[in-house]
């Protein structure tokens, strides 16, 4: 059972063990059923499928028969499904779940769903909630603020991804198109519902000044109004985080803090650079998120791998300070600390690589 | 002699560098995306298939004979296509060669395949975390063509092996404060408290470790995280004396000094290693713009491997097709947008390794401290 500094106890009954071959054959079987439109007959579209006679299929499916190689294979090519997820892959395997930003292939737009789509999954599931340990800030919060959004969306697929279409593009606060403001907006909504506690480091910041300053450095930036405008949503996103942390709930930056209806718990620490790592407790599982390649994410609901990253973060959490709700020298100096990064680099005082 | 003249432009040096992922990698050369289209791979081609899995001196007959409980015979007839395996056996097999059927058969709902050990006092101890991590290295000599890329948040931990004071410090830290051991909790951290086993296998893998061709790409942020770990013992009167502090510090500083001098010489060796003895290059690039997530990929005679961090220092490893080439080629992105340091660009190196120290003498000084003691 799960209990930590965060309080919440999910029930301990989803478990999964490994199963035999018997078990394997019917749980496939029975996920290929589940997919069948009603009416159709079962017996006679697997008999269909692999080419034998519907008293042969009846044996394969109530597992006197094992399946054979080629067998598997067609079920499997024909259905479009996952047999890693039945076989198990053997101990220690973990099987993740998702896509990667590719040009052509998984758009941003397609991105931006699959995001809708994973918090879309757990909206009407309670008790939920997110824990997040940063490496960067949660890219949740640059959704909500258009201007700082517009850029890292910029950065992402010019520097991070290198799609051609952006090779000879400027910068402008206008390159998110209609449909991906309207994912960001539903994001944004589906994201303040749910319950969350975030592990913060002061060095959260670090990237976003970073990727600014090279810009900055490389005449990236049309004039320098737009790196103003950027540097100022930057600092809203900071004061909206703080006006978060001062009162404990979440809400959007567009809305008053009375609108808020779920809870954000914030933690501080500066010893240990985050992964952007997030495990979010939906009912009586785990789903563990992990980061990868800048925004990508992949997630599992690997019991163990859950488990494992929950505790890790309650230890995290344990060495780490309260800010939100209580703490108000401490949140104070934090949020100060890195405002004066964001006026160091702005002010040109940071050396970088180029300077 | 490195074999990339100081004269050659910084593009031409990052062509010829990665090339040898495109050389060997086949997902590298079609695109492995789904094709419903494409025929079912019959039962010699999974055969071929698990057989690219397992170094070239294994037998695989004899290994399958094993896990099968079969004769060499029947092994044989399975392997030619003549006797179809059942799902059992498949089972067996995918399990014990950690082979993914998602990938094989290229199913779109797939799932990327990682394995994984979670560090912990009971199972999986940090002497065994480093065992593995030396098995690994061993396992990777056998290969003829073998390659490693490191996109860095912090330092590879292989850098703070060979420098035993600052390596136990490490050591203490991820046992202690990341990961709780109980046994640890009532301890201070005091040098030579872990020098004798821990730091002889983290030495080992060192040794190992220059026997690969690496490229890294850092950040002059690398070194935050262990100055913020040092100050946090600092604030917590975690060091067991004062000096302590001192031997640690120093040990970093030389670490850092021998990572600029391989840098320097384009080389891995040892540190006191002459570096004109050294045979393997060592490629560095830096970057300010990207703070990478302590990604690995490793190339063994054209199949790669993906590490990927998490939870402090535990491990994921993926050699799922569709997951190495997405990797690979946003490290590839990556390190076009960065300044190649290695043997060429004195004036950037030698600004960037400045840019450490000074980092290292600003915390040291107590002229930057912990968030707790601003």
């Amino acid at each position: 059972m799960l209990t930590g500094a965060t309080g919440f106890i999910p029930s301990p009954t989803f478990n999964i063990a490994k199963m035999d071959t018997r078990q394997i054959q019917t749980t496939l079987f029975n996920t290929i059923r589940e997919s069948q439109a009603a009416g159709d007959s079962f017996p006679e579209k697997i008999a269909g499928m692999l080419d034998i006679s519907t008293d042969s299929a009846y044996r394969r499916i109530r597992g006197e028969k094992e399946l054979s190689y080629s067998e598997i294979c067609t079920l499997c090519r024909q259905m479009n499904l996952s047999l890693d997820q039945f076989l198990g892959m053997g101990d220690g395997q973990v099987l993740f779940s998702g896509n990667s930003i590719e040009e052509g292939v998984f758009e941003f737009t397609d991105y931006l769903k699959e995001v809708r789509d994973t918090l879309s999954m757990v909206e009407h599931v309670n008790p939920k909630q997110l824990i997040y340990q940063n490496k960067d800030i949660s890219v949740f919060y640059y959704f909500m603020f258009p201007d700082l959004m517009a850029f890292k969306y910029y950065v992402w697929m010019k520097q991070h991804f290198s799609f051609k279409s952006f090779s000879q593009r400027e910068f402008s606060f206008d390159l998110l198109n209609k449909e991906q403001r309207e994912l960001l907006n539903q994001i944004n909504r589906l994201f303040i519902g749910i319950p969350s506690v975030e592990i913060m480091n002061p060095d959260n910041v670090l990237t976003d000044l970073r990727q600014i300053e090279y810009y900055k450095l490389t005449g990236g930036f049309g004039s320098a109004g737009d790196m103003e405008r950027v540097y100022k949503s930057l600092e809203s996103l900071v004061d909206h985080l703080e006006m978060q942390a001062t009162s404990g709930r979440k809400w959007l930056p567009c809305e008053t803090p009375d609108t808020a209806t779920q809870p954000i718990t914030v933690y501080v620490h500066d010893f240990h650079h985050g992964d952007n790592e997030a495990v979010m407790l939906v009912n009586d599982q785990i789903i563990t998120v992990l980061t990868h390649t800048s925004i990508n994410f992949m997630r599992t609901t690997d019991r163990q791998m859950g488990e494992y990253s929950y505790q890790f973060m309650q230890n995290i959490i344990r060495k780490s300070t309260l800010i939100s709700g209580a703490g108000e020298k401490f949140r104070t100096r934090f949020f100060n600390l890195i405002r004066e990064r964001i006026h160091l680099f702005r002010s040109n005082q940071v050396k970088s690589l180029q300077r | 002699m490195h074999k990339f003249s100081a004269k050659m432009g910084r593009q031409q040096v990052v062509y010829h560098k990665l090339v040898f992922f495109k050389d060997h990698h086949p997902a590298v050369k079609d695109n492995p995306l789904t094709n419903m289209e494409q025929p079912i791979p019959n039962q010699p081609e999974f055969f071929r298939h698990v057989r690219s899995a397992v170094p070239a001196h294994i037998s695989l007959v004899d290994e399958l004979a094993d896990i099968l409980h079969l004769s060499i015979d029947s092994v044989y007839r399975r392997m030619r296509g003549e006797k179809e395996l059942s799902l059992g056996e498949l089972q067996l097999i995918c399990s014990h060669f950690k082979i993914s059927m998602d990938t094989f058969l290229q199913v779109s709902d797939r799932r990327m395949s990682f394995s994984c050990r979670y560090l912990d006092q009971e199972n999986f101890h940090f002497r065994e975390y480093l065992t593995q991590i030396l098995d690994t290295f061993r396992f990777f000599q056998q290969f003829n063509h073998k390659d490693m890329v490191y996109l860095t948040k912090e330092y590879p931990i292989y850098h703070y092996f060979p420098f035993p004071e600052i390596a136990s410090f490490k050591y203490f830290f991820w046992m202690k404060t990341y990961l709780n051991f109980p046994e640890m909790q009532k301890q201070k951290f005091r040098i030579g408290h872990f020098l004798e086993d821990l730091t002889e296998i983290g030495r080992e893998i060192s040794i190992l470790y220059t026997k690969m061709r690496s490229i890294e790409i850092h950040n002059p942020d690398n070194i935050l995280t262990t100055l913020r770990q040092i100050e946090y013992y600092k604030d917590s009167h975690f060091f067991e004396s004062a000096e302590d502090i001192e031997k640690v510090y120093d040990s970093l500083c030389d670490m850092v000094s021998h990572m600029e001098e391989q840098t320097i010489h384009g080389k891995k060796f040892m540190k006191g290693a002459h570096p004109h003895s050294a045979q393997l290059d060592y490629h560095v690039y830096v970057t300010d713009f990207y703070i990478g997530d302590n990604t690995q990929l490793v190339t063994l005679d054209g199949r790669m491997l993906c590490y990927k961090v998490h939870n402090g220092v535990n491990y994921l490893t993926s050699s799922d097709p569709e997951f190495c080439r997405h990797s690979q080629r946003f490290v590839e992105n990556v390190i076009s947008k960065s300044t190649y340091i290695s043997s060429v660009g004195e004036k950037e190196r030698s600004r960037f390794f400045n840019m450490i120290r000074e980092k290292i003498d600003a915390y040291r000084s107590n002229r930057i401290h912990s968030i707790a003691n601003v």
